[in-house]
């Protein structure tokens, strides 16, 4: 079971936390993890505001299904539950940019699914980050190239 | 014929418009079409060696969002999208 989503910041959306646990509490499972990445002050020495993102909506939504899917094979993690959102537009310091909700049967699962989700999000999903600096300059961050 | 680009992530900063347009003539490659934004980038930025270096390592995926080879063949107008290297979370 998976809920996938792009939260739009320009249409006043936002990470909810409560909507993951709504869709994760189920009584079949004994392990919910929620992983949740915020926007922090600094990085690399320069003090950031705020992070715009962008991403190509429908290459993320089929990567998020496929490394689900992917999960199935690789870790044999069958009976799980997966939510996760990410955000696009701008948003600002300790807002949240991604939620990644796994329930599974066992923690050891949970805690395994949920740092495979984030780490192949990392490396397949076509999303990009815009930092923007105390200085109001802004910068494009390098990132991992899919020209293979 | 007309081949269009859609921007993303730090392609964004090529135009104000969401993409760009490019006469291509028939059976072209990507690697043609890869070539044609350096030499807009050459044109209209002065050769900024930044932007060339993002299109050099960016993917290029087709309208049905599949990444597509720097030998896949154009034949027909068609709308890409430029892939710059990613990195969300």
């Amino acid at each position: 079971m998976l809920h996938a989503k792009i939260i739009d910041t320009s249409k006043n959306e936002s990470i909810e936390i409560s909507k993951a646990e709504n869709f994760l509490n189920q009584s079949k499972f004994g392990a919910i993890i929620y992983f949740v990445g915020t926007v922090r002050d600094l990085n690399e020495n320069k003090s950031v505001t705020g992070i715009t993102y962008d991403t190509k909506d429908s290459m993320v939504i089929r990567s998020f299904e496929e490394i689900y899917e992917d999960a199935d094979n690789k870790l044999s993690i069958k009976d799980k539950a997966v939510f996760i959102e990410h955000v696009k537009g701008y948003v600002g310091l300790k807002e949240k940019s991604i939620i990644i909700g796994v329930a599974c049967k066992h923690r050891d699962q949970a805690f395994v699914l949920s740092r495979y989700i984030i780490e192949e999000i990392k490396k397949r999903s076509p999303i990009w980050k815009k930092e923007h600096y105390k200085n109001e300059e802004s910068e494009w961050l390098k990132g991992i190239s899919l020209n293979n | 014929m007309k081949v269009s680009v859609e921007l993303f992530g730090a392609a964004r900063e090529f135009s104000n418009k969401a993409h760009l347009d490019f006469e291509l003539v028939e059976n072209s490659s990507i690697k043609d079409l890869r070539n044609q934004m350096i030499d807009f980038v050459d044109l209209n930025f002065k050769g900024n060696e930044t932007f060339k270096k993002i299109i050099k390592s960016s993917a290029f995926c087709s309208s049905d969002d599949k990444i597509v080879s720097d030998n896949y063949k154009i034949v027909k107008k068609q709308n890409f999208s430029i892939i710059p290297p990613i990195g969300g979370g």
